[in-house]
């Protein structure tokens, strides 16, 4: 018999089935799975999602298949987590619109994938990272909403902390 | 859509989303289901309770209502589509078949049995209408004979069409026909001539309502009242024609209509007719007709797509994954985020993203600095902001503001500090400083003429003058108010530093003390209850000496209180050492000697309950106070005698650096030699350890970096050109002295970053530094007199503003 599989269900009710293994890297599904099983998977499992649609949660359960082998680092290691470079495979996988990104964000925060919400948050550092305050407008749709006055009397405060 | 398309190899498909299978929230969904049950959940799901019931009713004064209501619901389809519709047309035109194949909507829309029974003679235009309809379904696929066609038109044309009013369809019809342009209403060419008259006055009626918004409404239409006759949350309407549910009937016909002549008339229908998709299907049908673009305008949407799906993620996303994004960047990136919309300026006004930064840069050594810093120092650090008087000051963010810009400014080679020169320890000729403290207040001293002196770090002032040491001072501290000194007149003093007093004299060495050490109560484990073990309970001071002893005392700590010496007097205070234990020879204090080493006793380091001392006896010994002192390893392995030692607690290490040029990393614990770290020409006197960096320092004129983890080498410090006579590190930089030079590196890389003091003509004897000052005791040497200086490099200026 082959193992049973944890079948995750999308807000809109798509069904996911997965290596145990797979759903295991959302520790928020590895509790569930594990406190209405305390004695083992035996058969498969349905798990609801109801806060993730199905296109993300596809994302999502893609990169947990990827990483279902990899090995993170606890949690307490936080400086070699912040210091660490973006995953390479990660950096791929979230080329995507920010609105996915957005939503991947989202998911793996309230799945509670911390490698995953890890590698987003990276990422639009990186988009933020070395940008003039009006490319980063045009970059996530943003209304300059100060007064000119106010906008100078921010400059200057921070004018110290500009390339000259 | 973020479905790739398929590739074939070299050759790029013209369409390329043709071979994409419909999944997820844009495939088929529910294709049985009827559409009457669509609008209904459309219905409860717009909580407009009272004109949904009334939508049931068939009057045409509430078809009004309930066709404003639907136009409103449109208005988002409308206005998108309107715009990209030209493009989808123009490139489409030959691969209608796609549209068949795929089961058109007009397939969909029987299937459905949306489409009713006729009740109205057609129109004229019929023919026309259905020609087009036709030719978007490509006829093939759809073998129903062409009023079936029409009628479904007819469906599109608006819920009156079909049961209540020929002309309210027919005024919803113009609209169809001339959308942008209200007065078309009255035009009589495109207003059906029959049954005018009997419902001008509801044609008016919507005229004169709906006006405003007939520019862009095509009614998205809505199943008739006529098709949702009976539906289980309204059962008490009744339904006008009762056979609408179950229609069995194959000769649907088209009810007198809308017929679309124009381009724009078209796309308006098929816009409005999507209207009575549900969401996922909606999303297929669109799927289905990009099935029908090319590559090229497909990159087009893509294009606008992108562009269209940007979003604010820093204040979109929660704040607590804000911040996480937030405090993976600099300060510089930080700073200017703050810029970019009052918004942004709100989140990056938070404490934690500052504290974050000052942890993260380095510039405080924990929390406990920031409290500190923001208790006492608030008048100081509004200095550091453009508006000082703002009453919204955000100290965590000045504070980083201040500590990075003093960072900044010993970086920058060409910043110039305040420098503060000041004689010191008379001008008598050559004294050795041997040993030198500071902080935010003072500077102390211990010299070899037997005085110790404080001088202010503020001004370089001359505060005080210990005396009372019968021969030269060679090892200093002090903790809070009390200052310890040992000295060649084999005497250790306990002093008051506020008031100058000398408060004790602990005798027992019968040589000189030449290092000491104070140990403070810290947690070295946890019992069995879970309860932290704190050793020692008092701080202790351990002194070692030529005599080949380490004596162990407990610390008699002055109350910061004690002021009863007169502290106005502005001339250095001679200080009377007849206290009262002074010469008390059976010492109350004495917790342990700790003896063992055959030669002088060099260096001591202890905390917790540990002990480590070198010796020339070329041992390093290990103590447990906890096992009353006994020596509970020798580690023997250097070849020469031992200048300097460094103790890591919680790691079980510590390290001791040779005359033979070596450094030992050895395991207190066990007992073992680590590594011998090689690299040193000639001996090693000095060795500072911090929690990522062990630095040495040798008579080689260099020093280097070390992991204190692996014993791997990170950096040389070249640059010197005599004996490395003192420095001092933190996780940002390295201060060395030697002959006639103090430089500034910066650890982390191991560059040279600017010589100091560039004016000095004798050695540097002692340096040390702070985040906001360096301290050194130097030589000037002219006409071959030397004189001893105390010289204060600052660079703590507030900016002017």
């Amino acid at each position: 018999m082959s193992q049973p599989k944890v079948i995750i269900v999308s807000s809109d009710d798509e069904k996911f089935p997965v290596e145990l293994k797979v759903a295991e890297k959302s520790i928020l599904i590895k509790n569930m799975v594990n406190d209405l099983n305390p004695d083992g998977l035996e058969e498969d499992f349905e798990l609801p999602t109801p806060n993730v649609k199905s296109t993300v949660l596809a994302k999502v359960l893609e990169w947990c298949e990827h990483h279902k082998d990899s090995i993170f680092p606890d949690d307490d290691e936080e400086d070699a987590k912040k210091s660490a470079p973006v995953d390479e495979w990660d950096k791929n996988f979230l080329q995507v619109d920010q609105e996915m990104l957005y939503e991947i964000i989202l998911a793996a925060n309230y799945l509670n994938i911390r490698p995953l919400l890890d590698s987003g948050c990276k990422i639009v550092a990186e988009m933020i990272r070395g940008k003039s305050p009006e490319e980063l407008r045009r970059t996530f749709n943003i209304v300059n909403d100060f007064s000119p006055e106010e906008e100078a009397a921010i400059r200057r405060e921070n004018e110290w902390a500009e390339d000259r | 859509m973020s479905n790739q398309p398929n590739q074939h190899a070299n050759q790029p498909s013209t369409y390329p989303l043709q071979g994409i299978t419909a999944k997820y929230d844009f495939k088929l969904s529910d294709p049985d289901s009827k559409l009457r049950d669509l609008r209904a959940s459309k219905e409860r799901s717009d909580k407009q309770t009272p004109s949904s019931n009334e939508l049931h009713a068939p009057s045409a004064n509430v078809d009004t209502v309930k066709r404003k209501r639907i136009w409103t619901l449109g208005e988002d389809e409308e206005s998108t589509g309107t715009e990209s519709c030209d493009d989808m047309m123009a490139s489409d035109t030959d691969t209608n078949s796609m549209v068949s194949n795929n089961g058109s909507i007009l397939a969909l829309l029987r299937e459905n049995r949306l489409i009713h029974p006729p009740k109205r003679r057609l129109t004229t235009s019929e023919a026309v209408n259905e020609a087009i309809l036709n030719s978007i379904s490509t006829g093939g696929s759809i073998s129903t004979p062409s009023t079936t066609v029409s009628t479904a038109a007819n469906s599109i044309s608006g819920p009156a069409s079909a049961v209540v009013s020929g002309t309210a369809n027919n005024a919803n019809l113009t609209e169809v026909v001339v959308p942008r342009t209200p007065t078309a209403f009255n035009s009589p060419s495109n207003t059906p001539i029959s049954e005018i008259e009997e419902d001008s006055d509801i044609t008016g009626e919507i005229v004169r309502e709906e006006e405003g918004e007939l520019n862009q409404s095509l009614s998205l239409p809505l199943p008739s009242p006529s098709a949702s006759p009976v539906s289980s949350y309204n059962k008490d309407i009744t339904p006008i024609t009762s056979t609408d549910a179950n229609i069995n009937t194959t000769d649907y016909q088209l009810v007198p209509s809308s017929v679309p002549a124009t381009q724009a008339e078209l796309l308006r229908m098929i816009v409005g007719l999507s209207g009575y998709l549900n969401e996922k299907n909606n999303n297929h049908l669109i799927f289905k007709l990009l099935q029908n673009v090319r590559r090229s305008t497909l990159s087009s949407f893509n294009d606008i797509i992108r562009q269209s799906l940007k979003r604010d993620l820093i204040s979109n996303l929660p704040l607590e994954i804000s911040y996480s994004i937030l405090k993976k960047l600099d300060y510089k990136t930080v700073c200017s985020l703050s810029r970019v919309c009052s918004n942004w300026n709100r989140i990056i006004n938070s404490t934690g993203i500052w504290s974050d930064l000052l942890k993260r840069d380095k510039l405080v050594t924990g929390d406990e600095e920031i409290e500190r810093e923001l208790k006492y120092e608030r008048d100081e650090l509004s200095k550091w902001s453009t508006i000082p008087n703002s009453p919204n000051l955000n100290y965590v963010q000045l504070l980083f503001k201040k500590r990075r810009i003093i960072l900044n400014r010993w970086m920058d080679p060409k910043y110039e500090p305040k420098r503060i020169s000041v004689p010191g320890h008379g001008t008598n000729g050559s004294n050795v400083v041997t040993c030198l403290q500071h902080d935010d207040e003072k500077i102390i001293t211990g010299v070899d003429d037997k005085l110790i002196n404080i001088n202010s770090s503020k001004t370089g002032k001359l505060l005080k003058v210990l005396k009372g040491h019968e021969g030269g001072v060679w090892a200093l501290k002090y903790t809070g108010n009390t200052l310890v000194s040992g000295s060649t007149d084999r005497t250790v003093r306990v002093w008051n530093i506020k008031t100058g007093k000398c408060t004790q004299v602990f005798r027992g060495h019968t040589s000189t003390v030449r290092c000491l050490d104070i140990l403070h109560p810290v947690k070295i484990g946890t019992d069995d209850n879970g309860e932290d073990i704190i050793f020692p309970q008092t701080p202790l001071l351990v002194t070692g000496s030529r005599d080949h002893n380490l004596h162990v005392w407990r610390l008699p700590l002055v109350d910061e209180d004690d002021t009863e010496e007169d502290d106005g007097k502005s001339d250095p205070i001679e200080v009377d050492t007849s206290g009262s234990n002074a010469n008390d020879l059976d010492n109350p204090y004495l917790v342990a000697v700790l003896s063992g080493h055959t030669h002088s006793v060099r260096s001591v380091s202890g905390y917790g309950n540990i002990i480590v001392s070198g010796s020339y006896d070329t041992t390093v010994r290990v103590w447990d106070l906890l096992d009353g002192g006994k020596c509970k390893h020798i580690l023997g392995g250097h070849q020469n005698k031992i200048y300097s030692t460094a103790l890591d607690f919680y790691n079980k290490r510590c390290y001791s650096g040779s005359m033979d040029a070596t450094i030992n990393v050895w395991d207190f614990e066990k007992g073992k030699l680590l590594y011998t770290l090689e690299g040193h020409s000639s001996l090693v006197g000095l060795l500072e350890l911090s929690k990522e960096y062990l630095v040495s320092a040798a008579a080689d004129a260099t020093l280097r970096v070390w992991d204190p983890e692996t014993g791997r080498n990170l950096s040389k410090l070249e640059g010197h050109t005599a004996a490395i006579t003192c420095f001092q590190h933190d996780n940002l930089r390295i201060v060395s002295g030697s002959e006639k030079m103090l430089k500034l590196w910066d650890i982390q890389t191991g560059k040279f970053v600017r010589d100091l003091l560039a004016d000095i003509t004798g050695c540097i004897w002692q340096v040390r530094f702070d985040y906001c000052r360096c301290v050194a005791a130097v030589d000037r040497s002219a006409n071959d007199t030397r004189e001893t200086f105390i010289e204060i490099v600052d660079f703590s200026t507030p900016p002017t503003s």
